[in-house]
């Protein structure tokens, strides 16, 4: 095995799994933007650039594919590569709930202008953030970084069973805003999945650095009913 | 007599010097009944000393000095009563080179047990047919039983030298290396023939193959510069090893 080859190639493939990374972030920049500014033809954009991330997808799968066939890699390679194929997947289908964001944006757009609840404004806050710092705690196979990031959904959760009952009162109130009470309660889902999806890659990164597989361990609190 | 004591061979705080070169330091470890242990290092680690320490292959290299203990089946390997003839009986050893001896596929195989007394013809047929069939060369070689062994492939060829091996019923097989001389087929058929050959006896393999140690292991040593710097089982210390000097070997990291 040309062992300075390989560990080119895994160089490699670290800076592609980022650079998908990096495009997800911008999505997900780009989705909340559209959402906070009314811009529809923003959002369009969001949805026509989700195909190169997709693409990349199959790329990275192919470029872990080869080199597990190839190089019979082992321990924190094979650790990284494992994780890569979790990581794109994750990531892809982050990319996923901002095109889901984007629809919500465009179908808003499309009706009487209205306030966006604070709730949800922070949720976008917490959503990005989460990204940027799973991002970065990929980047640095930074566990700890990682553990914050896994901390910090439960404050999305908690946000969006917020909006959830916010919205349920709204729309009580006045049934005109029910159909834009709907779009910000199925936006609000997004952006929890969005924290989902970040989640799930920083489990993946204490995976890459640790070996350690802490994803369906159960939580030391008992999660409250949904 | 079925002994249940999982471990067949300890090793405590074993030295070794070849004359003023020490080239073991402070081995401690210990080898499973019926698993496959695979040693692995750089070349000049200690790993193939050490393979010859546990059936005193190594006294026959003058001028080199065991410290420390090696127990077989709780016995002292070591201590002046055993007869280290015994000891190669009983902890088998196969090479890196098939070395046939230039003699008839039978006579290789009946070789030790005549040297060992034993004259009854079809006890000696039938213990030929039992050791090549361990082997699992049986069924290529049992129509030219006394056809040269030479004649056969180098793969067919280390195949029967594990057969002479079994064939003198040993505890322990050791193996330096044994498909590194060979083409991948035959390699696999050797791989494959492991785990066979562990229902019966206990191996301990050398290999610089890491990728065949993963494949044919439950248990891996790392040997660095004559220290034993970890072991545990293989599919641990292939995907998570607890030493970042394991760690930087394995994956090519190394120096």
């Amino acid at each position: 095995m040309n062992l300075s080859r390989f560990h080119r190639d895994m160089d490699a493939l670290k800076d592609q799994v980022l650079q998908m990374g990096d495009m997800v972030e911008q999505a997900l920049a780009d989705a909340s933007a559209a959402l906070l500014n009314r811009r529809p033809l923003l959002a369009r954009r969001v949805i026509e650039d989700d195909g190169r991330t997709d693409q990349m997808e199959n790329e990275i799968e192919a470029r872990c594919v080869k080199l597990l066939a190839t190089q019979q890699p082992v321990a924190v390679d094979l650790r990284f590569i494992a994780g890569a194929l979790r990581i794109t997947r994750d990531l892809e289908r982050l990319g996923d709930q901002c095109v889901n964001l984007a629809h919500r944006t465009i179908d808003l757009c499309s009706q009487e202008p209205l306030v966006l609840p604070q709730t949800l404004r922070d949720m976008v806050d917490i959503a990005r953030q989460m990204t940027r710092s799973v991002l970065n705690a990929l980047a640095s196979q930074n566990t700890t970084l990682a553990e914050e990031v896994i901390a910090r959904d439960d404050q999305l959760d908690d946000l969006n069973r917020k909006l959830l009952e916010e919205m349920i009162l709204w729309m009580n109130q006045e049934q005109r805003v029910i159909r834009r009470g709907v779009e910000l309660i199925i936006a609000s889902r997004h952006l929890e999945r969005v924290g989902d999806e970040a989640t799930n890659v920083a489990e993946t990164v204490v995976y890459m650095v640790r070996g350690e597989v802490i994803r369906h361990q159960p939580a030391v609190e008992a999660s409250q009913p949904g | 007599m079925v002994n249940k004591e999982p471990k067949i061979i300890q090793v405590n705080g074993l030295d070794f010097y070849y004359g003023d070169f020490q080239a073991l330091h402070q081995i401690n470890l210990e080898i499973k009944r019926h698993q496959v242990t695979a040693l692995i290092g750089p070349s000049g680690c200690g790993k193939s000393t050490f393979l010859r320490l546990l059936n005193r292959m190594n006294e026959l290299i003058a001028g080199t000095r065991v410290e420390g203990r090696v127990r077989f089946e709780g016995q002292d390997l070591y201590s002046p009563e055993v007869d280290p003839v015994e000891v190669r009986r009983r902890v088998g050893m196969v090479f890196q080179k098939p070395n046939p001896f230039p003699k008839s596929i039978y006579q290789n195989v009946a070789y030790g047990p005549r040297l060992h007394g034993m004259r009854d013809r079809a006890g000696l047929d039938r213990l030929v047919e039992r050791s090549l069939r361990s082997a699992a060369i049986w069924d290529e070689v049992k129509d030219i039983l006394h056809q040269p062994a030479m004649e056969l492939s180098g793969g067919q060829q280390q195949r029967l030298c594990i057969a002479r091996a079994v064939a003198m019923e040993p505890e322990v097989l050791l193996m330096d290396e044994p498909t590194s001389a060979l083409d991948p087929i035959a390699t696999s058929r050797i791989e494959e023939l492991l785990k066979e050959l562990k229902q019966r006896y206990t191996v301990v393999i050398v290999t610089h193959n890491m990728q065949q140690a993963a494949r044919v292991s439950d248990e891996t040593a790392f040997f660095y510069m004559g220290r034993l710097i970890e072991m545990g089982p293989t599919e641990q210390l292939f995907t998570k090893p607890a030493q970042e000097q394991t760690e930087h070997y394995i994956t090519g990291r190394f120096g």
